[in-house]
């Protein structure tokens, strides 16, 4: 399930990954900087070319008003793709990592057995070998690492002691009368990773034995299931097991164990329960822990790497869980990203290619509109030029008409492009659990200059096939 | 002083074998103030020899003189200049901007040339055509008529050396015709200015004070209907 096949794959990726962030910022950076050298040469420009082109631009604005729903339709298309491009990187921007990655992972790396990972952890049957820790710890980049012990369905598994007049939904126990229940026992790096969410831990105090923590289950969000736990902090509760290493449960001794609740955490599905759901689930230091079984089992193992040691574990562990012992398997931060990543672009690029077809319609849809405006016209160009209008004015005529259209088709764009943002993704967003609504408009932004300019250079590029024919021709032609 | 001269003006379509003769060496004179009408039938040559004298199309050979300025001489671009500060046009349709209002499709020219009107003088045409209380409307809301004398109007605006107006009244009917060729001789006289009509129709032409009559390409015939 977590395995990557191929070395070459992970090591280009996590290049591209990391050079994609050093450069994300300097071509966010140049983008705008250039936007704005543009802007401002552009207003510069502008202002000094309004003042001659009075005229023509009065009348290339009148102009744009005379087939009024053809303007808007041609404004709309134009702008729809942008629209389209600036939702879809929205969204895609908003695939928060952190925001996933935490659900998945505390750590660089979780090893453990293959049943484990399948949902199927009992207890020392299927515990994560010793000699896998040691390979592991024996590797360079290891910096630390900690086992999760629990016992869930061997000899001696845990039940909690029910409190008089208390009910659960689940199967009691038939021998104890008591729920069954998930207890771990964590040594100091996933002690140290766990989240409280009620209370404060005393790290010492919890050690000596007496004391325990409740975990609390989170729901797909990340919500916490609040009303599951059943005791209050300062409460107590008793444990059950049958410890002892026969291997059958009743051949075991019975023991019971009172602790008292010090602090709520957070059970996090993939990183600190054995991947089922217990009404019941306590955390307790290895050290107490491991008082309370005679045969702990290991679940799994936790541990993060040095900085920049990411590839050589995540290969050694591919490596290790392929040949050296294949019963075992691991999951790895470094793919968790690597996934969600890729989501993240195949969002980009499905939303890139289909802003793309749209704006290749929405150009067609201008060139056309412009093309068909500028035929229909030819005889009142050629009147136009007949009173001493020079091909120059007429061409600064067109090409305001063209900027017009690039500037509604802008502003229509940024209008509707934050309604789109606001209403239909910061909405869409919310349902999935790992996305986080950032605003921007910075692609309508970045288009700005792109529609001015199409719209500049358009009409003069059109305008120079309608001139071939000449004045005394077009007005003849009109005449008939 | 002749405002406007042409002389041997030719202009051949087509090759040596399918060669039209549009205009086949037209010499032609006209003085300032002077109303002259070009009158022939249908590809005589007419409109060919108006957009000559106007400068919208070249010819291929001969000269055309306009106040003083041989106006063949001059690259398109000047020519164009030329245009819209000396001659004005006035065609049978199709003469206004259907975007800008009657005033701003009377100063268009001046504008275009980065000039200022003589807001006195434009008052007088206006008031004498009869535009006053028009100014502010679109072309689209004017009857034929009246686009014609908005037409009139800005071709009389930048005082051009001579107004050129081919088939004027072309599309109108007949009262309206006589009302807006009433005001070309009007103006004419009121303003000095000087006016070329062209027209097929005799019963028009007789309105100028001399008649040019043009076929095949060529002169036919002049003759002076009133004054000098």
């Amino acid at each position: 399930m977590y395995r990557v096949n191929n070395q070459k794959a992970v090591r280009r990726l996590a290049d591209q990954s990391f050079r994609a962030a050093g450069t994300r910022n300097i071509v966010a950076v140049l983008a705008i900087a250039l936007t704005a050298m543009l802007f401002t040469s552009l207003f510069t420009v502008g202002s000094g070319l309004i003042e001659n082109m009075q005229r023509q631009i009065k009348m290339a604005a009148a102009n744009l008003g005379r087939n009024r729903k053809r303007t808007v339709l041609v404004d709309l298309s134009m702008s729809l793709s942008l629209v389209l491009f600036n939702t879809f990187y929205t969204f895609s921007l908003g695939f928060d990592m952190d925001k996933y990655l935490s659900k998945f992972v505390d750590t660089d790396f979780l090893a453990g057995h293959a049943d484990y990972f399948n949902f199927q952890y009992s207890g020392p049957e299927n515990s994560i070998s010793e000699s896998m820790i040691e390979a592991i710890e024996e590797e360079p980049d290891f910096l630390e690492g900690g086992r999760l012990y629990a016992n869930i369905l061997d000899a001696e598994f845990f039940t909690t002691k029910l409190l008089d007049g208390m009910t659960t939904t689940e199967m009691l126990d038939p021998v104890t009368g008591s729920v069954p229940s998930a207890v771990y026992g964590l040594e100091d790096l996933p002690l140290s990773r766990l989240d409280v969410v009620e209370g404060e831990i005393d790290l010492e105090k919890l050690k000596t034995g007496g004391y325990i923590l409740e975990g609390i289950d989170e729901d797909d969000n990340g919500n916490l299931m609040w009303e599951m736990p059943h005791r209050e902090i300062g409460e107590k509760v008793v444990l059950q097991n049958y410890r002892g290493d026969s291997g059958t449960r009743l051949e075991n001794e019975f023991t019971e164990q009172e602790f008292e609740v010090m602090a709520r955490v957070r059970a996090k599905y993939y990183t600190n329960t054995c991947m089922k759901s217990y009404e019941y689930s306590w955390y307790l230091p290895a050290d107490v822990y491991q008082e309370m079984a005679a045969s702990p089992g290991v679940m799994s193992y936790a541990f993060n790497v040095r900085d920049g040691g990411e590839e050589e574990m995540e290969a050694f562990l591919q490596n290790y869980t392929e040949y050296e012992e294949p019963v075992m398997n691991y999951s790895s931060k470094f793919t968790r990203e690597t996934e969600f990543e890729d989501t993240r672009h195949m969002v980009l690029a499905v939303g890139g290619a289909l802003s793309l077809v749209i704006g290749m319609i929405g150009i067609l849809n201008f060139i056309n509109s412009m093309l068909t405006s500028i035929l229909t016209r030819r005889r009142e160009f050629a009147m136009l030029q007949s009173m001493g209008m020079t091909r120059r004015q007429l061409s600064q005529m067109l090409m305001a008409e063209g900027v017009w259209y690039g500037a509604a088709a802008s502003l229509v764009s940024l209008i509707l492009g934050v309604a789109a943002s606001l209403l239909v993704v910061r909405t869409l967003g919310a349902g999935f659990w790992f996305f986080s609504y950032h605003f921007t408009v910075l692609p309508l932004l970045l288009t700005v200059p792109v529609l001015l300019a199409v719209g500049i250079l358009l009409p003069a590029l059109m305008l120079r096939s309608v001139e071939k024919q000449s004045i005394v021709e077009r007005l003849r032609e009109a005449a008939d | 002083m002749a405002i406007l001269r042409t002389e041997n003006l030719r202009k051949y379509y087509g090759s040596e074998d399918t060669c039209v003769k549009a205009l086949d060496g037209v010499d032609l004179t006209v003085e300032e103030g002077e109303f002259v009408a070009v009158v022939g039938t249908s590809g005589s040559g007419k409109s060919t020899l108006l957009h000559m004298i106007g400068g919208l199309d070249r010819p291929t050979g001969g000269t055309v003189t306009v106040a003083g300025k041989d106006i063949f001489s001059l690259k398109d671009d000047a020519l164009t200049v030329f245009r819209r500060r000396k001659i004005g046009f006035v065609f049978q349709s199709y003469n206004l901007i259907p975007v800008l209002n009657v005033r701003e499709n009377i100063l268009l020219p001046i504008e275009l040339d980065g000039g200022k009107a003589d807001p006195e003088y434009i008052d007088r045409i206006t008031g004498t055509l009869g535009l006053a209380e028009k100014m502010d409307r679109l072309p689209g809301q004017l009857s034929g008529g009246q686009q014609q004398r908005v037409a009139i109007a800005r071709a009389l605006a930048s005082k051009p050396a001579i107004i050129l107006a081919d088939e004027p009244t072309g599309n109108l009917d007949s009262k309206t015709s006589a009302d807006v060729l009433g005001l070309l001789k009007v103006t004419s006289e009121k303003f000095r200015q000087t006016m070329v009509m062209i027209t097929h129709n005799e019963e028009i032409a007789q309105l100028a004070d001399r008649i040019i009559r043009i076929e095949d390409g060529r002169i036919a015939g002049g003759r002076h209907v009133q004054g000098e």
